[in-house]
């Protein structure tokens, strides 16, 4: 008890203090939806973007877009490859005021030219404004010379106007080849209040560096949904992200108007000391119990399995408090758990203080 | 690590990966010939709570679809050819083709392949059969074909290990007959309409171009409790019959002679 306050109380001085320096952006703009500038490539997009992933229905895009959104995330995979005939209905005849940015797969050369070419059709537009390699989780997949002269010819033929990355898993190591190798000029990074510290300074360094930084996933930190003071908590995470040094914007999925409505008033209504500390209170509550999926663990695993299924069965047995799920998935990944158990000491440092050797015990005696 | 140590470590991570794999019958550990393409690692199953370990952020539309496991194999030979799937199962025929149609809408060649019907596409061809939902990632050098040959060829192996599957509601059938095409009916396990929260239901568009949404619910009682619920939430026009409801998205507030059919129709098969 007494190390939680201590650590509430510090992360609430911290977040006071990162509420307070942005804030001023945001209090210095009379914009009901702020602009940023999304690093060198010099394209000003309102902080609020749209992913629009999971959306089929174009009139619920252009809702958000006739509140101001000007950013919108596709891919030319989502929906099978239909997202982007979506969102091109949906930004038919204001395209001109709009940030377009889909992905692309690594492949051979023949077939990325095809998948961008497939994907401009199916927006309905001449180009979009970035064009993300999808999914990428290493260094090695950055600087590869050969995917770069994909991308760059595909530039100079006037497909797209910025090269970019998208990345879900190893992000600090992505975040740091890109700042360095200085080609991609923009990162779509995973990223929630409940992220390391180590990655939000590498986000940082990279923002630094000139690289545009957009944030996704940035409200699947936790699942709270108790009332709070003054924002609800998807508002409260969402709005946590947006004022961390170095992000310029994010865009969390909408699938109605009610979602578009409420990022909309994550915006427009300024956090006070009470949902700081709510926040600073929830996340600290979340210490040592709730995974963020973030990957750490399995690299510093010395048998390389982590402790994700570990802390994912402690999740629904104490989290979710659903001990049917917790036997019969404990059950599929019994002789992970029992491998954590049975290892004479653990090396990973848990990013969320989990403690995955003591988990697997507590998991195995409820288990048996 | 000793040696020890190692032996246990093989012996623990391919008991899971065997388990998990058993609910999808019968991956084959090659495909294809001259050359033919064999299986590259072991095969994979992720459940919902793991799978954006696969798929990142889509885990979370095909959970909202139903996605109780997700398994994938892939296949490659030494020409560079490759040839990978992801098996949904989906808990439900009705939630496969929910997705399905999602996917595939009214844009693509669709053809029919035993039980199973398959989305054709250059490289990402997709397909249903029963509750299972197949995406395919294909690239074969000199096939522009989508590698039809080696998706059927897949299908047919898949199928000859299944036992008899359940197959879709008749609601169903009934919409597809109704609408302007039969692509055209979309089935949502969530919400078939977010803004309304309206829970689990049909959507497409009639011959009228207007749009559509049915919900069949479990008893007359339920029905009508959910459509004063929607009511509520701002719905003018909605028409219950016994345990289903129809309503029009435009919501012109006013009931159709073709709401009532469908309803009628719905309701007496």
């Amino acid at each position: 008890m007494q190390i939680q306050r201590r650590e509430l109380l510090k992360g609430a001085v911290a977040s006071l203090t990162s509420f307070i320096a942005p804030r001023l952006s945001f209090a210095e703009s009379s914009d009901p939806l702020p602009k940023r500038t999304l690093g060198r490539t010099g394209l000003q997009a309102a902080v609020l973007g749209y992913g629009a992933m999971q959306v089929s229905d174009p009139a619920i895009i252009r809702h958000g877009l006739d509140q101001g959104i000007n950013y919108i995330d596709t891919a030319d995979c989502y929906l099978g490859g239909r997202n982007e005939k979506v969102v091109g209905k949906a930004v038919k005849g204001v395209r001109e005021r709009l940030v377009i940015a889909t992905k692309v797969h690594i492949a051979k050369e023949s077939r990325m030219r095809k998948s961008v070419s497939k994907s401009l059709a199916s927006l309905g537009v001449k180009k979009v404004d970035l064009m993300q390699l999808h999914g990428l989780s290493s260094k090695e997949q950055v600087v590869r010379k050969d995917i770069q002269q994909t991308m760059r010819q595909m530039k100079q033929e006037g497909k797209f106007d910025f090269s970019a990355v998208t990345t879900h898993s190893n992000q600090i190591e992505v975040l740091e080849a890109v700042a360095e190798d200085g080609f991609y000029d923009a990162v779509l990074v995973a990223v929630n209040f409940r992220s390391p510290a180590n990655l939000y300074k590498a986000i940082k360094q990279a923002s630094d560096a000139g690289v545009g930084i957009i944030a996704m996933k940035t409200q699947n930190g936790g699942f709270e949904d108790k009332a709070w003071p003054e924002l609800t908590p998807h508002q409260a995470a969402l709005r946590y992200v947006l004022d961390q040094p170095g992000i310029h914007l994010a865009v969390p999925g909408m699938l109605s108007r009610k979602m578009v409505n409420e990022n909309l008033g994550a915006i427009a209504r300024k956090p006070d000391l009470s949902d700081i500390l709510h926040l600073e209170n929830y996340k600290t509550d979340l210490l040592g119990k709730a995974c963020s999926f973030c990957s750490g663990c399995i690299d510093q695993c010395r048998f390389g399995i982590g402790g994700m299924d570990v802390a994912r069965i402690q999740m629904y047995l104490e989290g979710y408090r659903d001990s049917e799920l917790a036997v019969s998935k404990g059950r599929e990944v019994a002789a992970k758990v029992r491998l954590c158990n049975d290892c004479e000491g653990c090396s990973v440092n848990c990013s969320q203080g989990i403690d995955i050797k003591r988990s697997a015990q507590r998991i195995l005696r409820f288990l048996s | 690590m000793n040696i020890c140590s190692v032996l246990l470590l093989v012996t623990a991570l391919s008991i899971p990966f065997a388990a998990l794999a058993e609910n999808i019958p019968n991956l084959p550990e090659s495909i294809g010939s001259a050359p033919a393409l064999t299986r590259v690692d072991d095969v994979r199953t992720w459940d919902p709570e793991n799978m954006y370990e696969h798929v990142n952020g889509e885990a979370e539309l095909l959970k909202r679809y139903g996605a109780t496991s997700l398994t994938f194999a892939a296949y490659e030979n030494e020409a560079g050819d490759y040839f990978a799937i992801d098996i949904l199962d989906m808990q439900e025929p009705i939630n496969a083709y929910g997705l399905y149609r999602l996917y595939a809408g009214c844009d693509g060649t669709e053809y029919s392949f035993l039980e199973a019907t398959v989305l054709a596409d250059e490289y990402a061809p997709h397909a249903l059969l029963g509750p299972y939902f197949f995406r395919f990632n294909v690239d074969i050098s000199g096939d522009s074909g989508g590698g039809k040959q080696l998706v059927d060829d897949f299908l047919k192996n898949f199928i000859s290990s299944l036992s008899d599957q359940p197959s879709l509601p008749s609601t169903l059938e009934t919409l597809q007959q109704k609408a302007l095409q039969p692509c055209e009916v979309n089935y949502h396990p969530e919400h078939v309409d977010y803004d309304l929260e309206s829970g689990p239901g049909y959507t497409w568009t009639g011959p009228d171009g207007q749009t559509y949404s049915l919900a069949v619910l479990r008893s007359p009682d339920e029905a009508k409790r959910h459509a004063g619920l929607l009511k509520s939430r701002g719905l003018q026009t909605i028409l219950v019959r016994n345990n289903a409801i129809i309503w029009q998205k435009a919501d012109e507030k006013r009931s159709t002679a073709y709401m009532e059919e469908i309803l009628k129709e719905v309701i007496d098969k």
